[in-house]
């Protein structure tokens, strides 16, 4: 009878997961099941790609290994590029099951109890993949975690509560490589702890990774209304990122899922929140998948969830990300261009060339200073980063005073060894929450930062590359940058540099920090004389001296748990401003090391034109006439690259779409020779 | 056993009581006593508490056996509410100001709708609901409005704390059993049910409920055997310790409709599960689909199993009456052929609820120990009384009253078994839980001693002597705290006491 019933059928965690490689029985999920491959059409991506191979070969025939190393990271910048979406939301919504039903396959353990602990994503791979990643090294930051494959049938033993594999207090996340088409355009899933209310020291770690992700699926259930403190991580997510999504889980099971529907709805706008939830339902999108039903996908809500997922969200940030470096692509254009065009000025004109000389040689002076510590950007960002550090500091130390002087109020107010099984998760609630509020403060002030760094940049420039004859030059490629709020599209360099927000030692240290007080007890502290010595004793001791020794102790447990706090809070306090510090430094070094490296195509550039300018006064007319030809062919050679940057973000023609559409069919196959089975 | 020791001591409280009455009688703290007097006769009070939403009312509805709160928000739901045994039906409102009356009511598909008149439900106290119910005989419930929005303010004034001062307050119910939710341990609400003002926490005699069981494995047939893992976790948690004796996952719809099902709705399920496996399977694969599914679209249409499927309207009444986990149970059950009968599934459908399980435990454990209960809030009254009206005629009254206190063994092991739950004292795992075994008065002394209940009265004395020897040596040790050779001191006692109850 249990396997009769679809939902009968899931294994708990407890069971090993399922070997993602087939969908049971073998059957493939249709297109219709909401796996099939992204329409064939060029993506965004693709685009950027052959731009970037376009202006490779304008800018090659000049000698400047400048233009090709940007070109290369570029190059790794695109193909490393992902959608990254955090799939967060409270304990028990069925956030593991969403990603399970999503990608077909048991990947992130499910447990009626026992809850996911480490981040899990699931990202595309051609074989089924499972390996752990572990903390980098404190003492370097900019290490990167090492990796180690893992074999599936230890994944719940890594990721969930459920202890027991070796080293999983070093394990940062775990990382899933599965071949599905949903994936496929960079898609990357990322499972989380629950957290429980803003208080939680999950929550914490969670909070620090939005600013990473490029979208988040806010997961609650039809059990019940969103909450308060659901709508509250809702609103400090979206506060954090761009693109928050709201989903509303376990359809199936409750029979008044459309009445929640709608009050979640309106508990959405009347927060200025998007009010767009999808209603899903994990058992009826496995039964859809597994019997190949195309009207059930759709009731599962899972369609309407893949649409959003890949056909929504991947493109948009892909679009973002492709803009980016059309914008940079532009740039290097603009400058090569600009460097051929005096050259060509020289060439032509010698007589007037003593003054172009002058000029390029002033011009080459003020790309220098850009350059140079003494420029205006490079003001704003050494006190930007000094104001960003003591303001936030500051913050952090004001509500860490303010939670001492609470607790200890509180302390006062009874008897610790009693309420200490209380007061120890207030106290923690109390010192995540105000976490979760520093670090906000940090993101949104970095923010500020990176917009007031990039406007200063932009105008000196501007300035400079107007004298060498640039059009309007930067307005592409830092439109984004410049605007003080985010836009939904921002330019890819600015979200990495926010995600360098994300702390080296973040999430777990914190989490074990924050949670650390759970080890303190009183047991062994100067206990109460108890009530129980009411019986024997009193009548010997006499009241009155019973109680002065009664109160003596209470004063001594009093002034323990006191100092309790005082140390929780200074360790808090200590880890969240080294954590604030690095993650400044990394946010500094970034933006530096960005706008230096303009400046220095710029700087180099001008030197170039000057060199080439020089070097055209000095030459023979025989020789004059050679360089004046080719640097036209040179000139020439860019316009095709120009289009090819100028057509990344723009949408493919719909004719390019039906023609594309079988060549995406035929790729896809659904025989079992061209696909391996339930690669789906 | 101790049943003589403690009907002693409650004789002496109400002795000490009718001297009280005595002293004051003619003043205006007479009616206080009065009252005092009265409430050492009545039957176990159990108070439920816990957060709106968290399925107060079905659970009420379930120990009652009959649907009489209104299980949806209705104005009742906001009245802290009594349900009494009675006579007659009867209600009677007590409003904050003002004298109690009785209020005309109705029945509502089922549930008391109490007419309130001139009085909003902020000028009421409380609701009397007197029901001549063979359930509410052994106890009275107390329905409690609960938390009704959660504080999302985490500072310090909106922290109460919950651990009760144990020789302070009066507790106006013998039982409270509180409602959680499934929430992670670290969740800002593990411990919201505790922060229900409308009752008096009291450790020694309260049990928290893990309700909505059956929604643990979101409708899964396993459902319940993940929540009774999940109780058995919440057990372990300190936090809970120090709050509850126990954890019990109660699944209230099913419990309710174990108590309330209809032979209608017995027949409808009957047929359902004659239907073939696979339309069953199309059929409950969700809420949805379970109402609004055709004959047609299952292929059914002019098959001889059309007139198996109950309409539509009657599934939609079966959903809301026992939820889909329930009619998957039903189904389940009566297909096997496990249950055959009405009766014998409504019996199914309480064993599964876990409601068996609470009921024990409120008429075992908390029924025995309700006397010692009763003595302490009655003394900690009286204390009050002699500190608020001081007359000279009292002050023997104080003497007496300090006396008995002291003297009263069975005061001593209570306090004994908070602090022991608080975890207070510095004892071993093994030495807490073989102390919270021996304390448990209301169990076999098998039980108490933790030795097989067919020992022999040799094995019994054997063991009996060797606990209090160890306990004894415990006691004696220098080097423990004072709290410990207080605790081992009274546990001695609580020896003695079983061995004399063997002897005599």
């Amino acid at each position: 009878m249990t396997n009769a019933h679809p939902l009968g059928s899931q294994p708990a965690a407890a069971a090993p997961a399922a070997p993602p490689t087939q969908g049971p029985g073998g059957s493939r999920p249709s297109a219709a099941a909401g796996s099939s491959a992204p329409p064939g059409q060029l993506t965004a991506k693709d685009r950027a790609l052959g731009a970037v191979d376009a202006v490779a070969a304008a800018v090659a025939g000049l000698d400047r290994p400048e233009f090709a190393s940007r070109l290369v990271t570029l190059r790794r910048r695109l193909r490393s590029s992902s959608c990254t979406v955090l799939v967060v939301g409270e304990f028990k919504k069925g956030k593991s099951t969403l990603i399970n039903a999503l990608v077909h396959a048991q990947v992130c353990p499910v447990d009626d109890d026992i809850a996911t602990a480490k981040p899990v994503a699931v990202r595309h791979s051609p074989d089924p993949t499972a390996e752990i990643v572990l903390y980098p090294d404190p003492g370097d930051d900019q290490a990167l975690g090492e990796r180690r494959p893992i074999p599936f049938e230890l994944l719940s033993a890594y990721a969930t509560e459920a202890a027991g594999a070796p080293d999983v207090d070093r394990v940062e996340r775990v990382v899933i490589g599965l071949p599905r088409n949903l994936l496929e355009g960079g898609l990357v899933l990322v499972d989380t702890p629950g957290v429980g209310g803003l208080g939680s020291p999950h929550t914490a770690a969670t909070v620090a990774a939005l600013p990473s992700a490029d979208a988040v699926l806010f997961v609650t259930d039809a059990s019940q209304e969103l909450t308060q403190s659901e709508m509250e991580f809702l609103r400090t997510a979206r506060a954090m990122c761009p693109r928050v999504m709201c989903i509303m889980t376990k359809t199936d099971f409750y029979p008044s899922w459309r009445t929640i529907l709608q009050l979640n709805q309106e508990h959405l706008s009347r927060n200025g929140l998007p009010g767009r939830i999808i209603a899903a339902s994990a058992p009826l999108r496995t039964h859809a998948v597994v019997h190949n039903d195309t009207s059930l996908n759709v009731e599962s809500g899972y369609a309407e969830l893949v649409h959003l997922l890949r056909d929504e969200l991947a493109p948009q940030v892909a679009m973002a990300t492709a803009g980016g470096v059309a914008a940079e692509l532009a740039e290097i254009l603009d400058l090569h261009e600009a460097q051929l065009r005096a050259e060509l000025a020289a060439l032509e004109d010698p007589e007037r060339s003593a003054d172009s000389v002058r000029e390029l040689e002033r011009t080459k002076e003020q790309a220098e200073r850009l350059r140079g510590q003494a420029a205006r950007w490079q003001h704003t960002l050494n006190d930007g980063v000094a104001d960003l550090v003591a303001d936030v500091e500051h913050d952090l130390r004001a509500r860490s005073r303010e939670l001492v002087r609470e607790a200890e109020e509180l302390i006062d107010t009874g008897d610790p060894a009693k309420f200490w099984p209380e007061f120890e998760p207030w106290l923690t609630r109390r010192a995540t929450s105000d976490v979760v509020q520093n670090l906000t403060l940090l993101h949104q002030r970095s923010v500020q930062l990176c917009a007031r760094v990039a406007q200063h940049f932009d105008a000196d420039h501007r300035e400079v590359a107007a004298r060498l004859d640039i059009p309007a030059p930067t307005e592409l490629s830092v439109s984004g940058v410049a605007q003080a709020t985010f836009k939904p599209e921002r330019p890819s360099f600015f979200s990495q540099t926010v995600s360098a927000l994300r702390g080296s030692t973040g999430g777990f240290m914190m989490v074990s920090v924050l949670s650390n007080l759970a080890h303190t007890t009183f047991a062994g502290l100067a206990l109460a004389p108890s009530p129980l010595l009411l019986g024997g004793v009193t009548l010997m001791m006499g009241r009155k001296t019973f109680r002065d020794e009664k109160h003596r102790m209470l004063a001594q447990r009093r002034a323990q748990a006191k100092q309790v706090v005082r140390r929780y809070t200074d360790d808090v306090v200590m880890l969240a401003s080294k954590d604030t510090r690095d993650s400044i430094r990394r946010v500094n070094r970034q933006l530096r090391d960005h706008y230096v490296e303009r400046a220095e195509l710029l700087t180099s550039s001008t030197a170039e034109a000057l060199s080439a300018a020089q070097n055209a006064v000095r030459a023979s007319e025989q020789r004059r006439m050679q360089r004046r030809k080719e640097v036209v062919e040179l000139l020439d050679r860019t316009s095709p690259a120009r289009r090819a940057a100028a057509q990344v973000d723009r949408p493919a023609q719909p004719s390019g779409d039906t023609a594309a559409r079988p060549v995406s069919a035929a790729a896809t196959a659904r025989g079992p020779v061209a696909q391996p089975a339930g690669a789906a | 056993m101790t049943q003589g020791g403690r009907s002693a001591l409650l004789s002496r409280v109400l002795e000490l009581l009718a001297e009280a009455a005595a002293v004051y009688q003619g003043t205006a703290a007479a009616p206080v006593v009065d009252e005092l007097i009265g409430r050492l006769h009545e039957p176990l009070r159990v108070a439920i508490a816990g957060r709106v939403k968290a399925g107060k009312s079905t659970l009420l509805n379930a120990l009652v056996g009959e649907e009489l709160a209104p299980t949806d928000a209705g104005e009742c739901t906001r009245i802290v509410t009594w349900y009494r045994h009675g006579l007659t039906y009867r209600v009677t409102l007590v409003p904050r100001q003002g004298r109690a009356h009785q209020v005309p009511f109705a029945r509502d598909d089922g549930a008391v709708d109490v007419e309130l008149g001139e009085y909003t439900p902020d000028e009421v106290a409380s609701l009397s609901i007197e029901w001549p119910s063979m359930a509410l005989e052994p106890m009275t419930l107390i329905d409690t409005p609960g938390i009704g929005s959660i504080t999302t303010d985490v500072s310090a004034r909106s922290l109460a704390f919950l651990t009760p001062d144990e020789d302070e307050q009066p507790t106006p119910s013998d039982a409270v059993i509180y409602l959680l939710r499934h929430v992670h341990a670290a969740d800002v609400q593990f411990l919201e049910a505790f922060a229900d003002e409308h009752v008096t926490p009291f450790p020694v005699n309260a049990v928290a409920v893990l309700s909505r069981a059956d929604e643990m494995g979101v409708g899964r047939l396993d459902a319940l055997a993940s929540a009774a893992q999940i109780a058995d976790r919440y057990r372990g948690d300190p936090r809970l310790r120090a709050l509850v004796q126990d954890v019990v996952p109660v699944a209230g719809l099913l419990a309710q409709a174990g108590y309330t099902l209809r032979e209608t709705e017995f027949r409808q399920l009957r047929n359902l599960s004659q239907l073939p496996p696979e339309v069953l399977e199309a059929l409950e694969l969700s809420a949805d689909r379970f109402v609004s599914t055709s004959a047609a679209d299952l292929g059914l249409a002019g098959t001889p199993a059309e007139g198996l499927l109950p309409p539509s309207h009657e599934r939609r009444n079966l959903l809301e009456r026992l939820g889909l986990f329930g009619v998957r149970v039903s189904v389940e059950a009566l297909s096997s052929g496990r249950v055959a009968t009405s009766s014998q599934l409504a019996a199914e459908l309480r064993a599964q609820s876990g409601i068996d399980r609470l009921r024990k435990l409120l008429f075992s454990h908390f029924a025995e120990r309700r006397d010692t209960l009763k003595a302490r809030s009655a003394l900690v009254a009286v204390e009050r009384l002699l500190a608020l009206h001081p007359l000279p005629a009292g002050r023997p009254l104080t003497a007496r009253l300090e006396q008995l206190r002291a003297s009263a063994h069975e005061l001593a092991e209570l306090r004994l078994v908070n602090y022991l739950r608080g975890g207070a004292l510095s004892l071993s795992d093994g030495e807490r839980t073989e102390a919270e075994q021996l304390l448990a008065s209301g169990t076999s002394v098998y039980q108490r001693l933790g030795i097989p209940d067919d020992a022999s009265a040799d094995e019994v004395r054997k063991a009996l002597v060797a606990t209090l020897n160890r306990w004894r040596t415990r006691g004696e040790n220098p080097m423990s705290s004072l709290a410990d050779r207080e605790a081992s001191a009274i546990l001695v006692r609580t020896c003695e006491g079983l061995f004399a109850s063997l002897v005599g």
